[in-house]
């Protein structure tokens, strides 16, 4: 074992605390727009591992300073994860190195909308016909490139789409309850005409759903185990500097042990992303279900914490603004968001019952 | 945003990071996994099946101790020159996560904690080399019993209040006072006890000391009927006008309250590893129970609230797993005093682990409130958690005056 981070994690942390100093915008995000998110790409993507590594410290460094941001970033990061493990050859030359340079923006599109069948690719002379209608896909108002999973007479396949081709619509954004800037909408395409070269697949299993399912919920952990760290700094803050009486109000252990309780869960969930992350890289066989313990656990937890540190801010805590509001709203988001912690856990209690 | 100009982050590397670098490594070395295989067959064959009967009955297991003692367990930590076996703080962890998981009570697991690392940790770090070589060859076999008796009733973790004296006397020490909740107490052949040597110095007032069974003026005065942990022996002891032997004192005088906060990170750690394997116990028996047992024509496994109760025992053995093992490691890299990874494993183990063992009583219905089905056992003994070595009010309280001044 080694808990211990090496210059690189350490280097991390003080890369995301410049990305804070030289980019406030990030973290008090209105509107991120395909321009906006472009730079932040490139700002950020040196934090950011490359193609299938997992290293959590920089991610975490991101994260505690903009879920949204952090998402955003991790959307190109996935398309740019299955396009390099399916077919390094579906996307035209030199976008692949784009995207990795922050100078493209992805998506992944996975749930398919409840009032739609589900999205099926046709064969259609030497190309294929794209047929789908998918729902709450992050960066798709933005995003140069969306990978579309879709059903090919039962075989799943991956379609490298162009929010700018024939037949292929982002909806409206929407309008989020927190997640402020988060660039997230509908996609529709009708019938798109797609080349054989940005077809992946159809391949005769589910590997690659289940494989991206699983690294966005990896986000997703992460993200919340960030923003818990976020939230709690603001309050810790606020609680030394905030006097009551002639004295901090960190000094109240009714304050200070409240904020005891949200570093411990917050130590414990970054550490589960950590782990899970491990586990992930080692292709330790209960990755799949770890990860799905890190989803439940980091973003349940989120909720809790911002919840506590909202309150130890007191009236500060809930204007708007604040790192402690934007993760209340922000946590429950993480929540339902990727695999909902209600079907998480089942298929945590399926994995174990199959086992025993 | 709009018109924001930004350089590209400082860290930017163009070949992105070694993960191995930003990430954390969690396994075992492949010693430690044999040392843990061999822990769990052993412990599931000889240990396993006796438990029932003396938590039941609330008596110490001597003949499962012995073969404890005889397989290298209680003296696993101790370097090989004091009979030990040379392993590391993470080996102790798997050991002990194995005890729990073969169904090993945590009142063994309690008191093979109390003697291995509470007493004899203690002499090996703090004692001379007399010292060492007098007390702990016995102690790494097993067959002389430790114990640490710290808590009195009315001095718990406000270790400054202590009451019990040490006052010079003709070579050595002369002890007056009573100890409290001591694990192995009435069973003892060592016991390292901590007392005042000048009560107006405060924590730097407190000094340890050995003090042997039979040594005139020490007893057990009697023991305790517990919720769980029913087989470790928990006394209360006295000591009247006992006399100490300076050569039996540990370390410098004065130098107990470190010592004493050192101790405490065991009880904050590797004392937890038995809670881990005690959860995975409990998984194992509520997924078979679960689909065996039928009602409404099909099995309970097949049911949400079941699953949602099995999925909740996993996510917290996972978690607690990460927070332990972070501690352990810190152990063994020798870092002094990791007071916040040890009081926030604490804190969480001790509370998350009593949802889990709740909803393994309730999974088992009327069979879960009988001993027959083992899980009872195991939700009394994991109310110790929140309790012993500092209760989760006292992790609060350590980790926010860490807080007064960490940047976190």
């Amino acid at each position: 074992m080694d808990f211990e981070l090496g210059p690189e994690g350490q280097e991390a942390e003080r890369a995301a605390a410049w990305l804070e100093a030289e980019g406030k915008a990030f973290t008090a995000l209105s509107g991120l727009d395909a321009a906006a998110l472009r730079v932040a790409l490139l700002a950020a993507q040196g934090a950011l591992a490359g193609p299938g590594s997992r290293a959590v410290a920089p991610l975490l460094a991101v994260a505690r300073r903009s879920a949204p941001l952090f998402l955003a970033l991790e959307a190109t990061r996935h398309l740019r994860d299955l396009v390099g493990s399916l077919g390094p050859g579906g996307l035209p030359e030199g976008e692949i190195a784009a995207l990795a340079r922050g100078e493209r923006i992805g998506a992944v599109a996975l749930a398919d909308s409840a009032e739609a069948p589900p999205a099926r690719l046709a064969r259609s002379g030497d190309g294929w016909r794209l047929t789908a209608r998918k729902s709450f896909v992050t960066n798709a108002p933005v995003a140069d490139w969306i990978a579309v999973f879709a059903d090919s007479d039962g075989r799943e396949a991956v379609c490298l789409v162009s929010p700018r081709e024939a037949g292929v619509r982002p909806g409206e954004r929407m309008d989020l309850m927190g997640l402020d800037g988060l660039a997230v909408a509908a996609l529709a395409a009708e019938d798109a005409p797609l080349p054989a070269s940005r077809v992946l697949g159809p391949f005769a299993d589910r590997a690659a759903s289940a494989r991206y399912a699983r690294d966005a919920n990896l986000s997703i952990a992460v993200a919340a185990a960030g923003l818990m760290r976020g939230a709690l700094r603001a309050a810790h803050r606020h609680a030394r500097d905030h006097r009551r009486d002639g004295r901090p109000v960190f000094s109240r252990q009714e304050v200070a042990f409240k904020l005891a309780e949200v570093l411990a869960l917050t130590e414990a969930a970054e550490l589960l992303c950590y782990r899970a992350s491990w586990m992930v890289e080692t292709a330790d066989p209960g990755a799949d279900t770890v990860v799905r313990c890190a989803k439940v656990f980091c973003t349940e937890s989120a909720e809790r914490a911002a919840s506590a540190c909202l309150q130890v801010m007191g009236g500060e805590g809930y204007r708007k603004g604040n790192a402690a509001e934007r993760a209340y709203r922000d946590a429950k988001g993480l929540a339902l968001a990727g695999t909902t912690v209600e079907v998480a856990r089942m298929a945590i209690a399926d994995a174990l019952l199959s086992r025993a | 945003m709009a018109g924001a100009k930004h350089d590209t982050m400082p860290l930017a590397t163009g070949t992105g990071l070694r993960a191995r670098r930003s990430s954390l490594e969690f396994s075992f070395t492949s010693e430690q996994r044999e040392v843990r295989e061999q822990v769990l067959r052993f412990a599931r064959k000889e240990i396993a099946p006796r438990v029932r009967d003396h938590d039941l009955r609330g008596e110490f297991d001597f003949q499962s101790w012995r073969r404890l003692g005889e397989m290298g367990i209680l003296g696993l930590h101790l370097p090989p020159e004091y009979g030990g076996g040379g392993q590391s703080v993470l080996a102790c962890v798997a050991v002990g996560e194995a005890l729990g998981e073969a169904g090993v009570d945590g009142g063994l697991a309690l008191s093979y904690g109390a003697h291995s690392f509470l007493c004899a940790d203690t002499i090996l770090v703090h004692g001379t080399g007399a010292q060492r070589h007098r007390w702990l060859p016995g102690l790494a076999t097993g067959e002389r019993i430790g114990c640490m008796a710290l808590t009195e009733p009315a001095a718990g973790s406000d270790v400054a209040s202590l009451a019990t004296r040490a006052e010079r006397s003709g070579g050595g020490y002369v002890l007056n006072g009573r100890k409290m909740f001591i694990t192995n107490g009435g069973i003892a052949d060592v016991a390292v006890v901590y007392a005042k040597t000048d009560p107006a110095a405060g924590h730097g007032g407190i000094s340890a000391f050995v003090v042997e069974k039979g040594a005139k003026g020490f007893s057990a005065s009697r023991n305790l009927h517990k919720l769980g942990m029913r087989s470790s022996v928990t006394s209360e002891l006295a000591f009247e006008d006992c006399f100490v032997p300076e050569d039996q004192r540990l370390g410098e005088e004065g130098a107990g309250f470190l010592m004493a906060l050192q101790t405490v990170e065991w009880d904050r750690s590797t004392l937890l590893a038995p809670f881990l394997g005690s959860l995975q116990f409990l998984i194992d028996r509520s997924c078979a129970y679960a689909k065996e047992r039928v009602q409404f024509g099909r099995p309970i496994a097949s049911f949400q609230a079941v699953k949602r109760k099995i999925a909740d025992m996993k996510i917290v053995l996972e978690v607690a797993r990460a927070l332990v093992y972070r501690v352990g490691w810190c152990k063994d890299q020798g870092r002094p005093l990791n007071a916040l990874e040890a009081a926030c494993a604490k804190l969480f183990v001790g509370e998350a682990s009593l949802g889990p063992t709740n909803d393994a009583v309730v999974l088992h219905g009327g069979y879960g409130y009988c001993h027959e089905y083992d899980v009872e056992r195991v939700f009394r003994d994991a109310r110790l958690g929140a309790i012993g070595g500092g209760t989760s009010d006292i992790q609060k309280l350590v980790i926010s005056r860490l807080m007064e001044t960490l940047e976190i």
